[in-house]
């Protein structure tokens, strides 16, 4: 049997780490039925490397509590969407689909989805709405590059709210 | 999904006593009947009772407790759904947080529509990222991935159809079960059930919906803001069972959501709800405010009394004032 490093065949590591200096590839999925599953990946700080059954582990700590964490308000935040942005052909305004609450993280404190300036496909999540403890993750639906941010966590949002203003590639 | 293990647990649900051959099931799955065998010897490695006679085939003696069986659970669900299709359930021993696997899942396999579901959930979550936790091979924890694409105006209905049923599924086996607005299942002021649901919204219509559903099962709870299934029953109970019956249930409630029928859904969810017509207290995150519940909106909206006049709200944390638990 081959060397193991927590549980995991050296080889593969070994293999997987060549391919990390070799190529840009930022994600590395593998899975064999339930018998084996690894990802590894270098995408964000955040994302852990993280190797699934079989090593096994410990419970993770309390997650801290919840906390509002202090937002700073982008320029554009208190507007809404200025009349410069009325052009559909040039600029596309995501609405939010419900009544709730606005939050521009996955979880409290943590990174925002997007700010301003950031590059934005179709599938990108932007921020999520909650109403009724449904947490509503909105995508940006096309292409572009994100010129206005209009809410703060936490800040209520009404349905069909201006959320965000994209300006199309 | 184990075929192997899927036909002879259907043949121990029909008769107990029945043997079925290697060569019918190698037949059946167009696999050799050594196949057969390798499949059988690595069964009764994880636990399960089989008995192989050379001349009759295989049997199951026992079923293994203290695993998801997802095979059980789809045979399970074929009995309740007279033979709808059955989504395909993803079973894993240990997953952080069924909803996160989920996601993950969606974003990088073309399905839309199916189950994950495990024995040891190690990162539970709940609204606002709270800690939600089960205890290894004792509570259930599953995700209901659907892809709908119905307004998105309408996802509340997703809601009641979810803990209407769990309630029926639980209520089963013990009483006292109340809906919490707006989905987690609490018995008195005691939490059983945890539900977080979210979803994916693309020009107002709802892509996918994520049912997120957590229920203290057979593990030892009897906590001031807690409870188990086995604590109030004093029993343990088949997880496999309850989840199959959940997850039919919901499926069921789906069909019907753009029906007339969906009243039916809504009035028989508000008759399980708890503390209507009584003094309840909300914390929106602002405040907290006292009131007496008149109702909750089809769309899910809550009123409360406050001093003879009516009031709406749309989110926050609904709790009965009465006092004890």
């Amino acid at each position: 049997m081959s060397k193991t490093v927590c549980g995991i065949d050296a080889d593969i590591l070994k293999e997987i780490g060549d391919i990390f200096s070799k190529t840009n590839i930022e994600e590395i999925e593998l899975e064999e039925e339930d018998k084996f599953y690894i990802k590894v990946s270098r995408k964000r700080p955040d994302m852990p490397v993280m190797a699934a059954a079989p090593v096994a582990m410990a419970a993770p700590a309390a997650v801290a509590a919840p906390a509002a964490a202090p937002q700073p308000a982008p320029a554009a935040a208190a507007a809404p969407a200025p009349a410069q942005f009325d052009n559909p052909d040039k600029y596309h305004k995501i609405l939010s689909p419900v009544i709730g609450t606005y939050y521009e993280s996955s979880s409290p404190g943590g990174n925002p989805f997007v700010k301003v300036g950031d590059t934005v496909s179709p599938d990108t999540s932007v921020c999520i709405v909650e109403a009724m403890k449904v947490m509503n993750e909105i995508k940006a639906e096309v292409k572009g590059k994100i010129v206005s941010v209009l809410k703060t966590t936490g800040e209520s949002v009404h349905s069909n709210e201006v959320l965000f203003v994209i300006e199309k590639k | 999904m184990n075929r192997v293990l899927y036909s002879l647990i259907k043949s121990y649900l029909n008769d107990e006593d029945k043997y079925v051959s290697g060569e019918a099931i190698g037949d059946e799955l167009s696999v050799t009947r050594a196949a057969v065998w390798k499949q059988v010897e690595g069964l009764k490695a994880k636990g399960y009772g089989i008995d192989a006679s050379p001349k009759k085939g295989h049997r199951i003696t026992a079923l293994p407790e203290k695993t998801i069986i997802p095979e059980l659970i789809t045979l399970f669900m074929e009995e309740i759904l007279h033979g709808k299709s059955i989504p395909e359930i993803i079973y894993r021993e240990e997953i952080g947080s069924t909803n996160t696997y989920a996601k993950e899942r969606l974003l990088r396999d073309g399905k839309s529509e199916f189950i994950v579901i495990t024995d040891h959930q190690v990162k539970g979550r709940g609204r606002l990222e709270r800690v939600w936790n089960n205890e290894k091979g004792e509570d259930i924890a599953l995700t209901i991935v659907s892809a709908p694409m119905i307004p998105s105006a309408m996802f509340y209905r997703f809601t009641m159809n979810s803990s209407l049923a769990v309630y029926h599924a639980i209520s089963k086996s013990i009483t006292g079960v109340n809906i919490k607005w707006p989905n987690d299942l609490y018995v008195g002021k005691r939490k059983i059930c945890g539900i977080l649901s979210e979803m994916v919204t693309e020009e107002n219509l709802i892509r996918n919906m994520i049912i997120g559903i957590g229920i203290n099962v057979n593990s030892i709870r009897d906590e001031e803001k807690s409870v188990s299934m086995r604590s109030i029953a004093g029993r343990k109970f088949d997880r496999n069972r309850i989840a199959a019956e959940i997850i039919a249930g919901y499926l069921t409630y789906n069909e019907l959501l753009k029906t007339d029928a969906f009243a039916e859904i809504y009035s028989d969810w508000k008759e399980h709800l708890a503390w209507l017509g009584t003094e309840v207290s909300i914390d929106t995150g602002n405040e907290t405010i006292r009131g007496i519940l008149r109702d909750v909106s089809p769309e899910g909206v809550v009123t409360l009394e406050i001093d003879g006049a009516p009031r709406t709200f749309y989110s926050g944390d609904l709790m009965g004032t009465t006092s004890g638990r």
